[in-house]
């Protein structure tokens, strides 16, 4: 069964030797993933699709090739467990609560107690058991419609707010029951919380990168 | 959907075009967090880690390049 990959060339300079320092510049990691998501994206509209994450580089076409033939075993079981699904990350965001006055000498200083005031604030990336009940229902419950889930990403893990995130696998099939469940706990938790869904994304998440 | 006291979003269309799927959801999807700098994205103004103040605050200013991004 002959596997088709999708290759972009990009230039070395910036995806190799700069690569460290330019995932630190917003500025270029703005354009060149949301580049990549255009692709992406475009793909998947075409059929199944086991997407890359942003910044897999293969030096050559035949490393490439290499690779890809290694892990045909691994990518054909992917394929299997994504067809047909799709990837949804979802958001859950506790309302404000208000907060003391900041009084700060200069601008600077004010992000400092700011920034100190919302890291108090901000549930750190805690253990599972310490969330709150009502959001462990809603995990196990998104957990039954998911073929997967993972923990979510790591960049909007500072958001103020944000309570618990996750990226799940849903089969399309299941996208109606998704909306009904999220639709309930958004009424339950109306003035408490908020949930923020995203989707349908290529399954970035549920490829075995082995 | 009431959007006065909005506690829901439902934001469709994981494609880059959709001006309501922020740069950060985008981001989230698709980076590996063990290809990123350490799993965290940290931007610094004045010493202060303006992840924790939100990315949102730092955005606009790339609003220009997925501007052009959409025109291509």
């Amino acid at each position: 069964m002959g596997l088709v990959c999708w290759a972009s060339r990009v230039s070395r300079y910036e995806f190799v030797e700069e690569l460290a320092g330019n995932m630190e510049n917003l500025d270029w990691l703005a354009t060149a993933g949301v580049r990549h998501q255009n692709v992406v994206s475009d793909l998947a509209g075409l059929g199944t699709v086991l997407p890359a994450r942003f910044g897999t580089v293969f030096l050559t076409l035949d490393s490439l090739q290499k690779d890809v033939a290694r892990r045909k075993p691994e990518l054909l079981k992917s394929f299997k467990k994504v067809a047909g699904a799709d990837e949804w990350g979802i958001k859950v965001f506790m309302l404000s609560q208000p907060s003391p006055p900041i009084e700060a000498e200069s601008g600077a200083d004010y992000l400092r107690q700011k920034s100190a005031a919302l890291k108090s604030q901000t549930r750190k990336r805690g253990q599972f058991r310490d969330l709150n009940p009502e959001v462990k229902l809603f995990s196990a419950e998104l957990q039954k419609l998911a073929i997967d889930s993972t923990s979510g990403g790591r960049v909007s893990s500072g958001q103020t707010g944000l309570e618990w995130q996750t990226s799940i696998l849903l089969p399309r099939k299941k996208q109606k029951s998704f909306q009904s469940l999220v639709d309930g706990y958004a009424r339950q938790w109306q003035g408490k919380r908020r949930i923020e869904c995203t989707g349908p994304w290529p399954p970035y998440s549920f490829v075995n990168n082995g | 959907m009431d959007n006065n006291d909005a506690n829901q979003v439902m934001a469709i269309g994981g494609g880059g075009a959709d001006a309501d799927i922020s740069l950060l959801d985008i981001l989230d999807h698709v980076l590996n967090a063990g290809v990123v700098i350490q799993g965290s994205l940290v931007i610094s103004l004045a010493g202060v880690d303006l992840v924790y103040l939100g990315l949102n605050v730092v955005l606009t200013s790339v609003e220009t390049a997925l501007k052009n991004l959409e025109g291509k």
